[in-house]
């Protein structure tokens, strides 16, 4: 082996044992050695870590720019303490409404957490707490639903004109613009309207009508009509008739010296619009116009 | 009525965890911490100081330029993370001194190691070993200034060749040749009578 690569090995510190034993007889190595040990003498001075630590430590002033963050990152500590309350309490207090709605022309059969099954008239919203559900069932009602209760605790149903509470029945609930009408189909309902409280029996009829109480126990069917597409009336102003059918056919009717406060009992089908306007017109002697635009014209029936 | 009244879950999760991690990262991501900036000399102005003075000489300040670096690291605090300070403090120093017109030549110093019960006896060794040390200094001096660094942060130092190569990044490689050439250069001057 060349002497440089014993050199080069040397340094590298790769010489094997047989290797270093004669390269460190060698002059070569001799010289090396006498020199790398010489450089020992050249040894920088010691640094004075701490010292030299409390030198830029004091010229701290003119760092100010240190000193932002510091202020900070309390202002985020503070901020993230607050967001975790918050999210704790959303998470755990905060009931968050459910809310289930048609438009016009359309129902919805869905079920509550219980399983209690609603089917929701057009143009009609319900809204619930979710989270609360088991400890108080209770509904708010904003146009027609019918209810079938499964048995439990009590099962409120709040509306603008009254409360409707039950322990497990089916009812239907209409609660319209001037309108107020539950219907009992099985078990009993308790009504709570305008000051009244009414209990109520299968096929018993509670009405608030313009600020009257009408009661009726001679319903005759056992389910809503409406659930079979189509809307019935017993002894119903004809200016509610003519809202149902709006809601139920997405027009809008005018009716030209038509007497809206006649009574109107009977029935249309929400399905066929010619056949529904004929149901509505015919016993009252009115003849009726189709337009564009959804719009219906209702006159008297001069023959 | 609403639907609900405040956006979803998973909106408030993605906002607590933008929060969280701005407060785990924050502190990380940049030196402007008091405590930091202390860890950070302690463990670099050593061999920031060494590096500074093997290559440039005592004539050239390197303390000065070791406190002239850190204070550098902590105006510029916001724009470095702590793994970057290293390279950043060496590169700077550095750069200071290419920048320097005023720039002295190479001076180092050296401590002779004699004992005292000797130097009677044979005077003319010694006179031999002085005449070698102040070869061997004006040797060094006149190294260029990487092989100086590279050399003496070995051999005096003990700094591992790989720990060479990082702090000039250089190849561990180029480390090996620039000793070997260093001491090449070295031997053939102080022993040229």
């Amino acid at each position: 082996m060349e002497q440089e690569e014993y050199i080069q090995k040397w340094i590298e510190g790769t010489l094997t044992e047989e290797e270093r034993k004669i390269f460190e007889k060698t002059d070569t190595y001799r010289s090396y050695r006498k020199l790398s040990d010489s450089l020992n003498a050249f040894k920088a001075p010691e640094y004075p870590v701490e010292d030299e630590w409390g030198r830029i430590y004091s010229k701290k002033p003119t760092l100010g720019k240190v000193v932002s963050p510091n202020w900070f990152q309390p202002v985020y500590r503070v901020a993230a303490v607050l967001v975790i309350l918050f999210g704790i309490y959303y998470f755990f207090f905060y009931d968050s409404i459910t809310t289930v709605r048609t438009p016009r022309a359309e129902n919805k059969e869905f079920r509550l957490p219980d399983s209690s099954s609603v089917i929701l008239n057009a143009q009609s919203n319900l809204s619930y707490y979710k989270m609360k559900w088991d400890e108080k069932r209770e509904v708010k009602l904003d146009g027609e639903a019918f209810f079938s209760v499964t048995k439990g605790s009590i099962f409120d149903v709040q509306t603008s004109s009254g409360i409707i509470r039950v322990l497990g029945t089916r009812f239907n609930v209409k609660n319209r613009p001037d309108y107020f009408e539950v219907i009992c189909y099985e078990g009993s309902v308790e009504v709570e309207s305008e000051g009244e409280i009414a209990r109520l029996l299968p096929r018993q009829m509670f009405r608030v009508l313009n600020g009257k109480i009408v009661k009726a126990d001679d319903i005759p069917d056992h389910t809503p009509t409406w659930i079979m597409d189509e809307s019935s009336f017993q002894s119903v102003p004809f200016y509610q008739v003519i809202r149902e059918f709006e809601r139920q056919y997405e027009v809008s009717i005018v009716a030209e010296d038509v007497d809206l406060d006649q009574l109107y009992t009977g029935r249309f089908i929400n399905s066929d619009i010619d056949l529904a306007l004929q149901s509505i017109t015919f016993p009252l002697n009115l003849r009726y116009q189709i337009e564009k635009d959804k719009k219906i014209v209702l006159s008297v029936d001069p023959d | 009525m609403p639907k609900k009244f405040l956006p979803g879950y998973e909106i408030l999760f993605l906002f607590l965890h933008k929060i969280y991690s701005l407060m785990r990262e924050r502190p990380d991501t940049n030196c402007c911490d008091e405590i930091l900036v202390k860890e950070l000399f302690r463990k670099h102005a050593k061999d920031l100081y060494q590096f500074l003075y093997y290559k440039y000489g005592i004539e050239n300040h390197p303390k000065d330029l070791v406190q002239e670096a850190f204070i550098k690291l902590w105006n510029h605090c916001h724009k470095i993370i702590p793994e970057k300070a290293r390279s950043f403090l060496f590169t700077v120093a550095n750069n200071q001194m290419l920048n320097e017109l005023a720039k002295k030549k190479t001076v180092l110093k050296y401590h002779q190691e004699r004992s005292n019960e000797n130097t009677s006896d044979t005077p003319d060794l010694f006179r031999e070993e002085d005449d070698y040390i102040v070869r061997l200094k004006k040797a060094l001096e006149e190294l260029t200034e990487d092989q100086r660094t590279t050399l003496l942060l070995n051999r005096i130092e003990g700094k591992k060749h790989k720990e060479i190569a990082e702090m000039l990044g250089i190849s561990r490689k180029a480390v090996e040749k620039r000793i070997y050439t260093a001491l090449s250069i070295l031997r053939e001057k102080v022993e040229k009578k």
